[in-house]
């Protein structure tokens, strides 16, 4: 069984408790294993950025540098935590003085990085490393005639190029017909959410949300599945909030990719928390509810 | 936007030779102007500067104004712009070496109250290791707009009814004085500059 050192970040123990839940069946159902960091502390994220360089990326070092002893990739599900902690190791290499200072730093309490951890997104682990034909061939309950958009929100496809298009990934959507379900026209696929700011200027947040839904509307979506649990907690916990205040009625469930790959392998809702969705999806997904026979068809 | 001599002697002559020394202030130098960052902002309505004109300020010595403007604040880091920009200018990475200079010259926040986010943030990292969403929204709307958050009862209630507002205080990681020593000999290490 392949192994992964697992990094959740600060929201899995929080409002992203249902993907958590998720991943953990998932990686069980598909075999492999997350090991979950010991100790780890907050990647620094977007606020930390804001201090001084060396406390950004001492924030994310002494992760790293534990990482590093386990000898293992390391994973997270957070495109926050992904993009920062691939962030500290790229400016470690890219400025060798600051990879001094923090080796100076790390070494005053004991540990030590080498830089040579490398830091994978759950996608990634799920669609290359597992792979699409694997999940296909364990798809039991296939999410036929389910019209579902694939939103991927912003530092899962940028800036760290790799896996795919930055601006038109189609990664998700390849999941989504693996599943058996019907991939909808979403042009604002990869377009921001506007993440923490639903906090401090959240005028400007629901703005961006409104697009959101009205572009997954338009293009026919049932449904909205996404792998960055900040996207995931905007889309679902302030949908009702927006409704109310443009007098709209969106009612999209917005599912955690690992939950969409969970329902279509055969686990119980109830093992991927999904009843911690705020829009619950019971009514469009019922035959994945009520205990039944294997082969469903989907709304 | 303000004018305040103070803050412009504090920030002195060579303003623009200590950010290129910050890293993400190099690239200031990059930027064609042509306007790439501004059609790809998710932000751009609703700055004081769109990214263009912030950089364009910039190199005409008004620096000021950039850096009380809430063009500080309300760059989201999507990435949008660098992905785009022909010139390959990471305008976030900009953003945070001027947030940093912000900070070490202590000038005014007050076009925007994300600073004061981010300050609650950082302040329950640095006491625990680990963030804590409930206690950062409570302290954030506690000092900003105590009644701005009873707009948003509703949906912090179905948050909590679902389990995903966790209300337990935060709690210590293990390792924490570990975290806690680094962090305090890079702020040394960093005034020491």
């Amino acid at each position: 069984m392949k192994q992964y050192s697992y990094f959740p970040g600060c929201c899995m123990e929080g409002s992203a408790r249902p993907y958590d839940t998720s991943l953990q069946a998932v990686s069980k159902a598909l075999d492999f294993e997350l090991i979950e960091l010991e100790n780890w502390n907050c990647c620094g994220s977007t606020p930390f950025g804001s201090t001084t360089q060396l406390e950004f990326i001492s924030m994310a070092s002494r992760n790293l540098a534990i990482a590093e002893t386990k000898g293992l990739e390391l994973v997270t599900a957070c495109s926050d935590c992904y993009l920062t902690l691939n962030q500290a190791n790229a400016e470690l290499e890219k400025y060798p003085d600051v990879k001094k200072k923090i080796g100076d730093i790390l070494n005053s309490v004991g540990l030590k990085y080498n830089g040579t951890v490398k830091i994978k997104h759950l996608t990634q682990v799920l669609i290359k490393d597992v792979g699409l034909e694997q999940i296909k061939s364990r798809v039991v309950k296939p999410l036929e005639g389910l019209k579902i958009a694939s939103y991927y929100g912003c530092q899962l496809v940028r800036p760290i190029a790799g896996f795919d298009d930055p601006e038109f990934p189609e990664f998700l959507d390849r999941l989504v017909s693996v599943l058996g379900g019907e991939t909808t026209e979403f042009p604002l696929k990869a377009r921001c959410c506007g993440g923490a700011s639903m906090i401090y200027q959240p005028d400007l947040a629901l703005d961006l949300i409104h697009k959101l839904l009205e572009s997954a509307s338009a293009g026919g979506a049932q449904l909205i599945v996404t792998p960055c649990p900040l996207c995931q907690t905007n889309l679902d916990g302030y949908q009702g909030f927006l409704n109310r205040k443009f007098k709209t009625n969106y009612n999209l469930p917005i599912l955690y990719f690992t939950q969409l790959i969970g329902l279509a392998i055969g686990l119980s809702p109830k093992n991927l928390g999904m009843d911690q969705l705020v829009l619950s999806p019971k009514k469009l997904l019922n035959q994945y509810f009520a205990a039944g026979p294997q082969t469903v068809k989907g709304a | 936007m303000i004018e305040n001599k103070q803050e412009l002697i504090k920030l002195g002559d060579d303003f623009l030779e200590r950010l290129y020394a910050e890293p993400g202030g190099e690239y200031v130098r990059l930027c064609a102007q042509c306007g790439m960052c501004v059609a790809s902002c998710p932000s751009a309505s609703r700055v004081d500067y769109p990214p263009r004109k912030l950089i364009s300020l910039l190199r005409a010595g008004r620096q000021l104004e950039v850096l009380t403007s809430n063009s500080m604040w309300l760059c989201l880091s999507c990435y949008l712009c660098s992905e785009r920009c022909p010139r390959g200018v990471v305008f976030p990475a900009l953003i945070h070496a001027l947030q940093r200079l912000v900070n070490r010259y202590d000038l005014p926040t007050y076009r925007s109250t994300a600073p004061k986010m981010y300050q609650e943030f950082i302040s329950i990292v640095e006491n625990n290791g680990r963030n804590h969403e409930l206690y950062l929204l409570l302290r954030y709307y506690f000092k900003t707009n105590p009644l701005g958050a009873l707009k948003f009862m509703t949906v912090g209630l179905k948050m909590l009814l679902c389990g995903r507002l966790v209300l337990r205080p935060p709690k210590k990681i293990k390792g924490f004085e570990q975290l806690k020593l680094m962090l305090d000999r890079a702020k040394a290490m960093e005034s020491g500059k």
